[in-house]
């Protein structure tokens, strides 16, 4: 099930890679490039670009709140309360934690794993990013930040699971080596810790952060679908055509109730 | 459910050595001759019938009722099952020896199927099945049902030889249960009331509890020193246990010397597994009775612990009592009897909503059907015959029954003790006009002390007269709240028994010595007359 590792890409200059965006506009969580196009790629890849917004109608669900009164550690992080991440609509109307990624219209190439690792932080007990893109068999460095007990338990179907158990400060690194869209993750010891990682066999993805906008740049020209996946409101798709060294603008619209 | 079938009494009854038959079967020789003969059959037929043993087969006849055709864990029973049977299509396996999250070797599919899994439907199966059977089982499950088998070597946890058990390193262990925060989950003195006790599910969603670490038959994968060390380092897949093999404490990796130290600890936690032991002794105080949990007197008392299983004689059948043991201790002075009954339950449930209509007529409960019913109180009954039967048959162990009728001390978490007469799970308890029993109950990390004192006589004639020197039967029952346990879904034990050692007081003593001085004088004055 392991995607074929190309040893000899290894000689090429490394490809272009897209920051996953982190989530949640809070602190970059991404240890991953935030390099654009244009920067050391020995892998065709192409100027183009598609970038748009996740807009949001209607009305969403409160978010809920979480008593964190078994972990002061954690509650103190928040002294305004701490909510659900279910669904986050910025202010500006936009909703958060949508992952976007190209689906189809890839030209037929094994595109090489970042040698970056990206963070998967447990801190204040709850996930960041709520949402986190990675590439197929790139490092995912889980962290453990507050210091008491986590244990990082993926549900993945089409990958293999595991449970860590992470009692103390410390870091994890795991990879996930085939594609799955997306890997919930949990933290059994706080119920209320829920999040969820995308993975891809490629650097086109992008997360919907605090102002609801995405970019997947780098890419050839070429006809392409966007599939854009949020945890309760499902998936939607668009399709783009990109001219060489264009950039097309799109708009996804989730509707809530 | 760990306990076997109440019906069949087998704690207190004939055991596997009561064997009746043939004589010829006790005759060495004949043994000796029949197994020579198994031996050279045996040989014969594997030598020929090897792989003519059918996986397949031996699957839809022994395990698809559980585990389902399609091997998903959703066969015809399953619903009725807690845990639920393994999934296989999931392909995630709780005993292994591999890392966290990795497909176990076709060895540790074995040993499972081999062992059967304690506190589960999970039959034993070695001696059931044959070596060459189980292996082709196995395989058919593996190869059939579970996805990556065979794609990858899954990496193997080495088990190095475990270092003996001191003092030093229980120590270490308990620090180490601090630091790792098992606590979290198991509690503090691993009875499985830990904060995120309550709030754990599986990967299928469904509820699940942490081990009770003190009770070494609930430890599923065994209580032993290697089997703790192996659950902590490769964790339970498919269950909230990660695994704690790469754990880093004070910036260092945890050494194989610190898991074998939690491993002994842990194992030091487990205490109170019930013996063959069937009689509960009373010794008798020439005074006061014991006025609490933790008075000292207590200390004297020999504690006798029992097994109780789910209440499945008459519906609604209950497959999963929360509480499966109990340990009773007990002394008498010349007026009343005073017990101290222990037990472990997580949640301490002090109200209820009252007692439910019982849905009789349903042969098997569906455990889900209970999910948001309640809340029901945790209770706990002592039960006697009304009088000590004239011969050998008690009265039915399960609350009685017309015409021989029992004596119920019962507590209640919402409602205290009180006396109750029962005439058989259909006719449930009758409460007593005047009750006798007065009960006295501390909670504390996941365990009830419960004290019930009565007199030893009454005078009412629904109530059991306690004789110094008798067998009196005795059984116990309780209900888990929280595990929806109300009525007669109730855990349950078979009849056991209860003795009031005759007393030794000062008042005997002296008149043995009494006796004694006045036999020496009578046997001096004998010799007197005797000698010319």
């Amino acid at each position: 099930m392991k995607s074929a590792r190309p040893y000899w890409l290894l000689a090429l200059p490394l490809v272009v890679v897209l920051a996953a965006c982190g989530g949640g506009g809070e602190e970059p969580p991404a240890a991953g490039g935030e390099e654009g196009p244009g920067s050391p790629g020995g892998q065709p890849t192409g100027g183009s670009t598609v970038s748009g917004v996740v807009n949001f109608t209607g009305t969403a669900p409160d978010p809920e709140p979480i008593l964190m009164d078994a972990e002061p550690i954690c509650q103190e992080q928040f002294p305004d309360g701490v909510f659900t991440e279910t669904v986050v609509i910025n202010d500006n109307g936009t909703l958060q934690n949508v992952f976007l990624s190209v689906t189809e219209g890839l030209p037929d190439q094994v595109w090489e794993v970042p040698s970056d690792a990206v963070l998967l932080d447990q801190k204040g007990c709850r996930y960041f990013p709520h949402v986190l893109g990675v590439q197929a068999d790139q490092d995912i460095v889980i962290r453990n930040s507050d210091g008491i007990l986590h244990n990082i338990h993926p549900m993945p179907t089409l990958n293999r699971p595991f449970n860590i158990g992470q009692p103390v400060e410390m870091d994890t690194t795991r990879q996930f080596p085939t594609p799955e869209i997306m890997i919930p993750v949990e933290c059994d010891v706080h119920d209320w810790m829920m999040g969820y990682v995308g993975v891809v066999d490629h650097p086109f993805f992008a997360v919907t952060g605090s102002d609801g906008s995405f970019e997947i740049s780098g890419l050839p020209a070429g006809d392409y679908v966007i599939e854009a996946w949020h945890e309760l409101y499902g998936t939607q798709t668009l399709s783009v055509s990109i001219p060489e060294g264009g950039t097309e603008q799109i708009e996804f619209t989730y509707e809530g109730a | 459910m760990n306990s076997g079938d109440p019906l069949a009494g087998n704690h207190t009854g004939v055991g596997p050595g009561g064997r009746s038959g043939p004589r010829l079967l006790y005759l060495p020789g004949a043994w000796a001759l029949t197994a020579v003969l198994m031996i050279a059959l045996y040989t014969a037929l594997s030598a020929s019938a090897q792989g003519e043993i059918d996986g397949q087969a031996i699957y839809g006849e022994r395990c698809a009722f559980c585990h389902g055709d399609q091997g998903d864990g959703n066969g015809p029973v399953a619903r009725y099952l807690n845990p639920r049977p393994r999934d296989f299509t999931a392909g995630q396996f709780k005993f292994r020896t591999t890392a966290s999250g990795e497909l176990p070797l076709r060895q540790d599919v074995i040993d499972i199927v081999k062992s059967g899994v304690r506190g589960t439907a999970m039959p034993r199966w070695e001696g059931v099945l044959s070596d060459a059977e189980i292996e082709a089982v196995v395989d058919y499950v593996t190869q059939s049902f579970v996805p990556f088998w065979g794609t990858y070597d899954p990496p193997v946890i080495e088990i190095p030889n475990p270092p003996r058990v001191t003092s030093s390193s229980i120590e270490r262990g308990e620090q180490l249960y601090q630091e790792l925060q098992c606590w979290k989950c198991h509690g503090d003195v691993g009875r499985a009331d830990g904060d995120s006790a309550l709030t754990l599910t599986d990967d299928s969603d469904y509820p699940i509890r942490p081990a009770d670490l003190t009770k070494a038959w609930r430890y599923k994968g065994g209580s032993e020193l290697v089997d703790i060390y192996t659950r902590l380092a490769t964790g339970l897949d498919g269950s909230p246990m990660p695994s704690f093999y790469e754990v880093i404490v004070d910036g260092e990796v945890i050494v194989d010397d610190d898991r074998w130290a939690l491993a002994a600890y842990v194992r030091s936690l487990q205490s109170g597994e019930p013996t063959e032991q069937s009689v509960v002794v009373a010794e008798f105080v020439d005074g006061g009775l014991p006025g609490s949990v933790d008075d000292a007197a207590w200390e004297a008392a020999e504690p006798t612990s029992f097994f109780l299983t789910g209440q499945v004689i008459a519906g609604p059948r209950w497959q999963t009592p929360g509480v499966d043991a109990v340990t009773v201790r007990a002394l008498y002075n010349p007026t009343d009897l005073a017990m101290l009954i222990e037990w472990n339950d997580a949640t301490q449930d002090a109200a209820s909503g009252g007692l439910e209509e019982e849905q009789v007529g349903e042969t098997y409960i569906n455990l889900e059907s209970f999910l948001g019913e309640g809340p029901y109180a945790d209770g706990l009954a002592v039960q006697f015959p009304a009088s000590i039967p004239e011969g050998v048959a008690k009265p039915y162990f399960a609350w009685g029954q017309p015409g021989q009728p029992v004596n119920v001390w019962l507590w209640r978490a919402d409602e205290g003790a009180h006396e109750f007469t029962g005439t058989g799970l259909q006719g449930g308890l009758t409460a007593q006009a005047e009750s006798n029993v007065e009960a006295l109950v501390e909670y504390a990390e996941g365990h009830y002390r419960l004290l019930l004192t009565r007199p030893l006589n009454t005078d009412d004639p629904e109530d059991i007269e306690l004789r110094p020197g008798e067998f009196i039967p005795i059984a116990f029952q309780a209900w888990e709240g929280s595990n929806g346990e109300v009525g007669t879904r109730m855990a349950l034990s078979s009849w056991y028994s209860l003795v009031l050692a005759e007393s030794t007081s000062t008042s005997a003593l002296l008149y043995a010595a009494l006796a004694a001085v006045v036999v020496v004088a009578f046997e001096v004055v004998i010799m007197r007359r005797i000698r010319p």
